[in-house]
């Protein structure tokens, strides 16, 4: 199966809205990733026959696609099942304890 | 009225993430949030406020995953963003997997298993395989611990050879959720402790029959066929206000009555997934303290709240080993609302708590400070300071009150300079390990707890979702993703010959059950131990 994977800069919006508009998205079974960051960092991927819907959806909020490809849903299962390492744990003693509540 | 901390969680109607407080209110801790489309929601969070305090005291940061299986992913919108992704903070300790959603039972009240005509989820040997091989390779500390879960796993005709791999693939403990209606079958038991099952994780709501209907017929059956096998059980009550809350004791007693082969009583205060009106929230809910103050009720005092310490109490074991070994080691970094535990010990028909002979906070305080004094000192010196706090944990135990039967002070010395876990087997004579775990719902919903989960789902298509996120919202996550990976009914009738829903059913005969002489040596002469 082919999946869209689109990169791009949206607006910045409130946690409160992004997380709305990202639950809903998600909703739709034909999306399988569909995530904001605080800095307007938006990736989706999702099954090309609801592209328009999706574009749709996030039209008022999209800037600027920044990259846009097809691959196969498989390769994308596959990177999950063979992790890069992305960063370093700390030992034990030097994370901090959780600030006083 | 005071807050506590300022958190985020969800709105239970439209389900986008919000800010919300934690905040103390007549002795209580509750959560309070506001949608701006569907207004204030307010709910209790624990039931006690200094224990909470107290417990908050032991709270750590975890070391999260090393290698997430969505490194891609922000996490801003936690718990939308749920795979791992690289904001985790704790490394998996258990993780559950899904064997299949076929179920034995209809139980009105459940929504994950498949009724008639809905498609069958069942992976495939392939599937699992690739599944515990990733969880093998996570980093820093990979998993040991796997809870086979359903629907029914026995149903499933190759869990024998599912129970092998996953030995084979280097989990250590297999723990296997289950009704136990099929352990009713002792040889069958027996084949899958060969295999590799390490305890029964059962259902069990209760000693009356007319609140535990699951499995209340069948449970004198699998104990049985639990000490043919020498397979221990933890017996799983969901602990519901108003329903079975006064039902505490008496299963704790149950379990004293069992201890030869029930290892642990696991309580669970009931998680109101779904939406529900205030009023029946209010009747239902039940966290870990209410639970934990009936249990002293019932008890008459014998397990006392100061019994009792939340999970990450013991963080400082883990840091104590990890800076003695200069390696990682298992953290027990979940927040502490959402769990609490404690051991007692029969001894001389007496029950005594842990706490009541080992003063486990001056413990604790003595590892975590050699812990400090270890770190970034070369191999040498860490070993003299290790075996100096391990002469000093004799001050610690009060020899006079602890069972005569195990010896504590070889027993800790064992564990924490030897690493020697085989001397936790001692630890199972006469001994009840008591556990609370409060799963989240929709109104209680924390998303600093959820980050800090420990107990995870793997999936078929590579993700690793906590447990509150993977069953609050199913829409998301379990539904979603199971109905990529499962067959239809007409798929799985073809894979299946001669099968139908109704003939995985199971059909109980309880007047036949009840005259068994097991059912009577069970519930007819129970002792009481308070």
């Amino acid at each position: 199966m082919k999946v869209k994977v689109l990169r791009a800069k949206v607006k910045k919006l409130k946690q409160e809205e992004s997380s709305l508009l990202q639950y809903n998205l998600l909703l739709n079974k034909k999306i399988f990733v569909a995530t904001f960051d605080e800095n307007g960092n938006a990736l989706f991927v999702f099954s090309p026959e609801i592209e328009k819907d999706l574009k749709q959806k996030i039209s008022k909020i999209l800037e600027k696609v920044e990259d846009e490809r097809e691959e196969e849903y498989e390769t994308l299962i596959a990177r999950r099942f063979s992790p890069e390492r992305t960063s370093k744990s700390k030992p034990i003693n030097e994370r901090l304890k959780l600030p006083k509540r | 009225m005071q807050i506590i901390s300022k958190t985020k969680s969800v709105c239970p109607v439209c389900k986008r993430v919000i800010d919300a407080e934690i905040f103390e209110e007549n002795g209580e801790v509750k959560i309070r949030k506001t949608c701006p489309e569907h207004g204030e929601f307010i709910d209790k969070y624990w039931e006690d406020y200094e224990l909470y305090k107290k417990m908050m005291e032991y709270a750590f940061n975890g070391p999260g995953v090393e290698n997430p299986q969505l490194p891609e992913l922000s996490g801003a919108n936690c718990p939308f963003d749920c795979g791992l992704c690289k904001l985790h903070m704790s490394h998996p300790l258990l993780i559950n997997m899904v064997l299949t959603n076929r179920c034995h039972l209809s139980c009105w009240y459940c929504f994950f298993y498949a009724k008639e005509g809905q498609p069958i989820y069942e992976p495939s040997i392939e599937q699992i395989e690739k599944m515990l091989k990733m969880l093998r390779s996570l980093k820093p500390v990979a998993p040991n611990a796997i809870q086979y879960t359903g629907g029914e796993p026995t149903l499933r005709k190759d869990l024998v050879e599912i129970i092998q791999l996953t030995k084979k693939l280097g989990f250590t403990h297999i723990q296997l959720n289950t009704t136990g209606i099929n352990l009713m079958d002792k040889e069958y038991t027996k084949k899958l402790k060969d295999a590799g099952v390490n305890v029964l994780y059962m259902s069990f709501d209760g000693v009356d029959k007319n609140i535990n209907t699951k499995n209340h017929w069948e449970v004198p059956y699998i104990l049985e066929s639990a000490r043919y096998a020498k397979l221990g059980i933890v017996l799983v009550p969901t602990v519901i206000n108003t329903w079975n809350d006064h039902e505490l004791g008496n299963i704790i007693n149950f379990a004293l009555n069992n201890v030869d082969i029930v290892r642990a009583v696991n309580f669970q205060p009931v998680s109101l997934v779904g939406r529900m009106p205030r009023k029946q929230r209010e009747k239902f809910r039940i966290t870990i303290p209410g639970a934990i103050k009936k249990i002293e009720e019932q008890t008459n005092g014998a397990i006392s709240k100061e019994d009792w310490y939340a999970i990450p109490f013991v963080g400082a074991v883990s840091k104590f080993v990890e800076t003695l070994t200069n390696k990682p080691t298992f953290e027990f970094s979940a927040h502490p609302a959402c769990g609490m535990a404690t051991y007692v010990f029969l001894d001389e028909e007496k029950i005594i708590p842990i706490t009541r002979f080992i003063d486990v906070e001056g413990l604790i305080k003595l590892l975590d400070s050699s812990a400090d004094e270890m770190f970034g000192k070369p191999s040498w010196e860490r070993k003299l300071i290790a075996a100096k706090a391990a002469l000093e944990i004799r001050k610690y135990i009060d020899k006079e009150k602890a069972p005569k039967s195990i010896n504590f002070e070889k027993l800790l010395a064992n564990i924490l300079i030897k690493h020697s876990y085989s001397a936790l087997g001692a630890f199972h004579v006469k001994t009840l390990f008591l556990g609370m775990m409060h799963f989240m719902d929709e109104y209680n919903y924390d998303i600093e707890r959820v980050k800090r989960c420990v107990i995870h789902y793997v999936q078929p298509d590579g993700t690793e979702v906590p447990f509150c996120t993977f069953n609050v919202f199913p829409e998301l996550y379990r539904d979603k993703v199971q109905e990529v990976y499962s067959y239809s009914p007409e798929e799985w009738k073809k894979l299946n010959p001669g099968w139908s829903y109704e003939k995985d059913k199971y059909h109980r005969n309880v007047e036949k059950l009840e005259s068994g002489e097991a059912y009577k040596r069970t519930y007819f002469n129970i002792k009481r131990y308070w």
